[in-house]
């Protein structure tokens, strides 16, 4: 099916420190996304330079350090989440880059409140909590520097009976492929 | 430090969030988490014990969706895996006390994929010689079957 799609999360080092990643987790469980692939990970600068290497372009070097400061803090959970049209859903959920315009409800409203001034003054990168990719063709690169092949995984879930598939045959088969273990 | 298995029943029932959040409320730090299948290391040999029909069809389905492994550490472990094991029951595979989990982190972890750092601001909690985390550092390029000889040795 061409519109179900993956996309790439990061709970980032901030995040991981502050005990979110079993709230952040949860809340993309809870619309029907199907975590396929997660590990915890400590990236060091050269992998971190990669993941943000378009940052440089677009925002300059002051804000490259930054970020590359942030995400070599320390670990943080990687997870590739499939659903439909995902990329655009897991953006929802997260809200803005800037977690003071982030919205109550979406991941970095409830969780961060600094603005981009604020990080300016200090010199720090904005601790919003997450990462997300921001397009279908970032989301593909994304999930190729962070996971194998290997590390996702094609399995039924709840979802697949609840959301994905409305047809009776469908939610016989599917229902008799979760497993009880 | 202990290695706590989310099990395949688990996973297909989208419960992982809520499992990671009562580990941290047991006070355990999450130092190491992956998705990974285990048919190979466990689901495997139960299969081949198993003898009841209807377990031996669970283990087919049960090998088909993956598990994710968490090693966490803290300073009630043992209480805490009490609880867990109390609140999920069969989802949830929980170390019984430390030489078990030394066994089973060294089995499904490599030493660089446990992590130390700060958590809320509480400081790091373990040392790497500490809770048995040194036994499997000196020991990563060992195999599977060269940790379960050994294993046996000792219990002999």
């Amino acid at each position: 099916m061409r519109m179900i799609e993956k996309t790439l999360l990061l709970v980032k080092p901030d995040g991981v420190q502050r005990g979110l990643t079993g709230e952040i987790l949860k809340r993309f469980e809870n619309v029907g996304l199907k975590i396929v692939g997660m590990k915890m990970v400590w990236v060091d600068e050269d992998f971190g330079a990669k993941h943000y290497s378009d940052i440089k372009i677009r925002r300059g070097e002051k804000v490259f350090k930054a970020v590359l400061g942030l995400i070599t803090m320390g670990p943080v959970v990687a997870l590739v989440l499939e659903g439909v049209d995902a990329v655009e859903v897991v953006r929802k959920i997260c809200g803005p880059t800037e977690p003071k315009a982030a919205l109550p409800g979406t991941i970095r409203g409830d969780f961060s409140h600094v603005s981009f001034a604020y990080s300016d003054v200090v010199d720090q990168a904005v601790r919003n909590v997450v990462h997300s990719s921001g397009t279908k063709e970032e989301a593909k690169n994304e999930i190729a520097l962070w996971f194998k092949d290997e590390e996702i995984h094609n399995y039924p879930s709840v979802h697949d009976i609840h959301i994905l598939h409305h047809k009776a045959e469908h939610i016989k088969q599917m229902r008799k492929a979760l497993p009880k273990v | 430090m202990l290695l706590i298995i989310a099990k395949p029943s688990a996973i297909a029932q989208n419960m992982l969030g809520k499992i990671i959040q009562s580990i941290e409320k047991e006070g355990l730090v999450v130092a190491g988490m992956k998705m990974q299948s285990i048919d190979i290391h466990y689901l495997q040999n139960k299969l081949n014990r198993e003898k009841r029909e209807e377990a031996k069809a669970q283990i087919i389905l049960a090998k088909k969706v993956p598990a994710v492994l968490i090693a966490a550490y803290g300073e009630n472990e043992s209480k805490a895996s009490k609880k867990l094991e109390e609140e999920y029951k069969w989802k949830l595979h929980v170390s019984q006390n430390e030489e078990v989990a030394k066994y089973e982190i060294a089995r499904f972890f490599k030493v660089e994929e446990i992590f130390e750092y700060e958590k809320n601001g509480l400081g790091k909690a373990f040392e790497k010689e500490q809770n048995g985390i040194k036994f499997w550092s000196e020991n990563k390029t060992r195999s599977v079957e060269e940790i379960e000889k050994e294993s046996k040795k000792a219990k002999k």
